[in-house]
């Protein structure tokens, strides 16, 4: 099973006082913090957000080597960018720390916050938008499902033996299905989802309204912003 | 006379690879309150037939009538009234947490936040599904899928529920259980249930009326009594 559907297994199973954060501090957090990243040129700055992060990631009561290891898909790219600018000093690890940092903060944003309530936060913009969001995510954990499935299928029925050859014309096959099949299965999820009342809107039931605590998350953002300027 | 709340004649559905899914025969009435079950081997038309009466289909030939609408044309009005299960209920549950997806009819209706909880907590009560409330759907086995998806359906407090192979996947006390259920929600409030399955022993413990489907043609109507004396021929769905 893979191990992305976790996400969805952490922001509504655990409980911490991240979980219990309203969205709305959740993501003036989020846009303080990323404001920062992208404005610092120091190294000391850039290990404080990350270790600020790491904090966070454990008082939420999150998988702290779950998480570093999600984060080190963005790491990875950032790193093959940073090999480009070997013989700029330190650039190189503030380019991967940056990375490292943003892709940490979203961790724990979308770890911390069931999906309805990150959608719902975008009806306010637009409803369309917040629909368009909310049945992309649905859709994509069904096609992983799907995906999944398929690739077992072709390992059981031999698809993987043989020649490169012939397990390249294989994959080729599923890829292929896939295509079909995402058409078929995006028009089935549409169907449902009429059936089951969905006029456009998101709705979330346990919004979480803003309360004292949330002063936690919007002072620590505003400690690390203000941080820049020291 | 009863109302009739479904009524479909003579109906034909071309899928776009031009399969021919054909529905004809006798016609297929559905009565107020009547716990109707459909039987019939894989690839005889139920679930066609099941999407027409949703109004997820529109036929190509035929009539189909639901609470007197086509329900291909009204879809809004008559949906209101239906609750569904699906065969494949993966693709149903959508809500994060098994307590979110009961919720997400009601919310999406429009009722009140007190209301969806007074109901979700209601339904889970009934089905007695206390303990996977809190649950990530996804990691839920197939029964307690299906349970998840039944109380999703009922959560609207329905007129008509259509049902395909909705009691497939679970244990003999999960079956029971919700065979009570549905049968107390057909006394007590009246609630229309069609219910599509290749299981005979349905027939038995829930039937008002039996309707044999095979090969797109309905062979047989008749209550559960005279389905067994006359011993209606159907092997594929004698275990």
């Amino acid at each position: 099973m893979s191990s992305i559907y976790l996400i969805d297994y952490y922001s509504n199973s655990i409980d911490s006082i991240i979980h219990r954060s309203s969205i709305i501090s959740k993501l003036i957090f989020l846009v303080l913090v990323l404001s920062s990243i992208l404005l610092t040129k120091s190294l000391i700055n850039l290990l404080f957000i990350v270790s600020t992060i790491f904090i966070l990631i454990i008082v939420a009561k999150l998988p702290f080597l779950k998480i570093l290891k999600w984060s080190l898909f963005l790491v990875f790219f950032a790193s093959l960018f940073a090999v480009s600018q070997i013989g700029y000093g330190l650039l190189p690890i503030q380019t991967t720390l940056k990375a490292m940092s943003a892709s940490l903060l979203m961790l724990l944003i979308i770890c911390t916050t069931p999906y309805p309530e990150i959608f719902s936060i975008f009806n306010r913009i637009s409803t369309t938008l917040a629909s368009i969001m909310f049945l992309s995510y649905r859709f994509f954990f069904l096609l992983l499902d799907e995906i999944e499935m398929k690739l077992k299928a072709i390992k059981i029925r031999g698809g993987y033996s043989g020649s490169l050859i012939k397990r390249m014309k294989n994959i080729g096959m599923l890829i292929g299905s896939l295509f079909i099949l995402s058409i078929e299965k995006s028009e089935r999820i549409y169907n449902i989802l009429r059936i089951r009342g969905f006029k456009g809107k998101v709705y979330c039931f346990r919004e979480h309204e803003f309360a004292p605590r949330d002063l936690l998350l919007i002072g620590i953002g505003l400690i690390i912003l203000l941080g820049m300027f020291v | 006379m009863k109302e009739e709340i479904v009524k479909v004649d003579c109906l034909k559905h071309v899928y776009p690879d031009k399969t021919e899914v054909s529905v004809c025969g006798l016609s297929f009435v559905v009565h107020r309150g009547e716990k109707v079950v459909l039987i019939g081997p894989n690839g005889s038309g139920k679930t066609t037939l099941l999407h027409h009466i949703i109004g997820l289909l529109k036929a190509t030939e035929g009539e189909i009538k639901v609470f007197g609408l086509n329900p291909c044309k009204n879809f809004k009005k008559v949906v209101r009234r239906i609750g569904v299960v699906f065969q494949n209920v993966d693709e149903q549950l959508i809500g994060p947490t098994v307590w979110d997806d009961i919720a997400f009819s009601p919310m999406n209706y429009g009722l009140s936040k007190k209301e969806v909880k007074k109901r979700v907590e209601k339904i889970i009560k009934e089905l007695k599904i206390e303990y996977l409330k809190n649950k990530i759907p996804r990691y839920l086995s197939g029964g307690e899928k299906k349970k998840v998806a039944i109380a999703g359906a009922l959560v609207i407090e329905p007129e008509l529920l259509v049902l395909d192979e909705a009691l497939s996947e679970l244990d003999p006390e999960s079956k029971r259980i919700m065979i009570r259920k549905f049968n107390e929600l057909n006394k007590k409030n009246k609630i229309t249930i069609v219910l599509a399955t290749n299981e005979i022993d349905m027939v038995k413990k829930f039937a008002d009326t039996v309707y044999v489907l095979e090969a797109g043609e309905i062979k047989y109507r008749g209550s559960p009594k005279e389905f067994f004396k006359k011993k209606i021929k159907y092997e594929i769905c004698r275990h």
